[in-house]
């Protein structure tokens, strides 16, 4: 009988997933940049009413998830370093932490998304049909780019949620990261477009 | 075949950076309500680009990373100001 050894080295390129990770990044960046850009040309062409219609924003609701975000970016990154310190358990503690900041940043948008509708104002209803032009634009770009926003926050989240179960079960460890690093780079990318996307629609007047 | 040179921040430097940010945050909401000069939105907009740079350099360990990404990341931006120049001139002198 012939014994056939079998010997398999793991391929793997962590540092080669970083790199493809940040090239992913990039275009995320170009895409929200875009979009900030939009916004930036129509806010200097209708800047009376986009000042106004930003009036409706209750800038309490947007600083307090701004808070929320830049928290959950420290914890993140706090719980990479417990894992490389190996930290199993205050690891998963603070993606746990993570993952609460992320549902009560969704919560305060969606109670935000829907004082605006009870409100008539999002784009589409009767009460913005008749509003001037600045309106329209102000309110389309501000679903659109809060809605996008909150997509990836989604995206983010899940992706958290499958780190807590993989760190959980020991296959994200202190050798095997790159997900986790990969997922946190991605959650603090979603936070990066939130500190322009605040002052943008909620602060400048 | 694995290279990893892990460099592990500590607790203390991330509550450092985050104070930090929270600070800018904080000045930046104090400005856009006083409004004391006519070009408070570009007071505000340099604010967070210093709470952007300080969200890369530590949060996504662009400090511990190698020369090359770093190159990346600031070309990118670069490539993004050049575009929102021409576009913004364009819009301006056309």
């Amino acid at each position: 009988m012939e014994h056939q050894l079998h010997h398999a080295d793991e391929h793997r390129d962590d540092q080669g997933a970083k790199l493809g990770m940040w090239i992913f990044l990039f275009t995320e960046i170009f895409f929200f940049g875009g979009l900030f850009l939009v916004y930036a040309i129509y806010r200097t062409k209708y800047s009376a009413d986009f000042h106004a219609a930003s009036l409706h924003l209750n800038t309490f609701i947007g600083a307090l998830n701004s808070v929320l975000l830049l928290t959950s970016s420290m914890t993140l990154s706090m719980a990479v370093t417990a894992l490389h310190r190996g930290n199993k358990q205050l690891s998963l503690r603070l993606i746990g932490v993570t993952i609460l900041l992320a549902v009560f940043f969704m919560a305060n948008k969606l109670y935000e998304w829907d004082h605006k509708i009870v409100l008539d104002l999002y784009p589409g209803s009767e009460l913005m049909l008749s509003l001037k032009n600045g309106y329209v634009l102000y309110f389309g770009l501000y679903f659109f780019m809060t809605g996008l926003h909150a997509l990836h926050l989604v995206i983010g989240l899940v992706l958290l949620i499958i780190c807590y179960v993989k760190v959980k079960s020991g296959r994200i460890n202190t050798d095997r990261d790159v997900l986790l690093v990969n997922s946190s780079l991605y959650w603090h990318l979603v936070d990066l477009i939130w500190i322009f996307l605040f002052p943008l629609l909620y602060l400048i007047p | 075949m694995e290279h990893n040179e892990k460099h592990i921040t500590s607790y203390a430097s991330y509550a450092g950076t985050y104070l930090a940010i929270q600070v800018l945050l904080i000045v930046n909401i104090l400005i856009s309500l006083a409004r004391p000069v006519s070009l408070t939105p570009v007071f505000v907009l340099v604010i967070c680009c210093f709470q952007a740079f300080l969200m890369l350099r530590n949060f996504m360990h662009l400090k511990y990373d190698n020369l090359i990404l770093k190159i990346f990341v600031g070309g990118v931006f670069f490539l993004f100001a050049v575009i929102v120049v021409i576009t913004l001139m364009d819009y301006i002198y056309r």
